[in-house]
């Protein structure tokens, strides 16, 4: 799980240029993901059996700062892609396809204030860009089924 | 003549990077970019390029289904998949008749990764 956050940042060093640092105590495994950031863009994995969500969030000057642009929409479009690129980075660790099978990735996504993705395999990073906070996140869980 | 070349990916930020690296490094001509897999096939059909270049992961319709539309309808058609999706969806999409496959991140700041690009490029366009 921990190896996602690798990803991500390989994605932000391609495609800006820019190398985030990893906040103390690190990258750490949690029980749910919950950022009170007011900007969050995901991408969501799944397969049959499981359900997952790779989110980045920070302030909107801090996209800006990053992505070198300060339309929201092109803040957007390029911040989706870094998850793009993170989330199929992701699904190709060996030890990932080992223990969750293919996962396939959605389109990326822009969401609210306070998101939780309870009850996963989760694990969150706070990074760091000059001065700027970014969190990032990543959740898989089983499939919830309902059973009639 | 100058080869036309259609780009196809949701990513506005990721399109104007191969375009820009299309038209400076290989001096060819965009005649268009699409956004989903509907404006893949669509703008095929206006313009049957040298090449198209195609993401995977795309609203309304993806890379995938798009790749067996125009292969339907012209089956030469020389399509190079550009995606982050990695693994049996890369292998599904060369079986159906997709030319190549570049993996991403593009890498432009590196030369190598220039250089590979370059020659997939011109292997697939080249190609008979």
């Amino acid at each position: 799980m921990l190896q996602a956050v690798d990803c991500f940042l390989e994605a932000v060093e391609v495609l800006f240029g820019k190398k985030m640092e990893i906040m103390e105590p690190g990258a750490v495994e949690v029980p749910r993901l919950r950022t009170d950031c007011e900007t969050l863009i995901a991408v969501g994995l799944s397969n049959k059996n499981w359900q997952g969500l790779t989110v980045v969030a920070s302030s909107m000057v801090s996209f800006t700062d990053l992505v070198g642009d300060d339309s929201p929409e092109q803040v957007y479009d390029a911040m989706g892609e870094v998850m793009n690129t993170t989330a199929g980075c992701f699904a190709a660790i060996p030890e990932i396809v080992y223990k969750y099978g293919e996962l396939t990735q959605g389109v990326p996504m822009r969401m609210g204030v306070g998101t939780a993705f309870p009850k996963a395999d989760s694990m969150e990073a706070i990074l760091k860009l000059g001065s700027g906070h970014f969190y990032f996140g990543l959740a898989i869980r089983p499939v919830l089924r309902l059973n009639f | 003549m100058t080869k036309k070349i259609i780009i196809v990916d949701d990513s506005n930020f990721l399109a104007k990077q191969i375009k820009a690296f299309m038209e400076n490094e290989m001096g060819f001509d965009i005649v268009a970019i699409g956004r989903d897999g509907n404006d893949a096939i669509d703008l095929y059909k206006q313009y049957q390029p040298d090449l198209l270049t195609l993401d995977l992961t795309m609203p309304n319709k993806d890379g995938k289904a798009a790749i067996w539309e125009i292969l339907q309808e012209y089956p030469k058609a020389k399509i190079l998949v550009i995606s982050a999706v990695k693994g049996r969806t890369m292998v599904e999409c060369l079986k159906m008749g997709a030319r190549n496959y570049i993996e991403k991140p593009l890498r432009f700041a590196d030369a190598l990764f220039i250089d590979e690009f370059k020659e997939t490029i011109l292997s697939v366009i080249n190609d008979e």
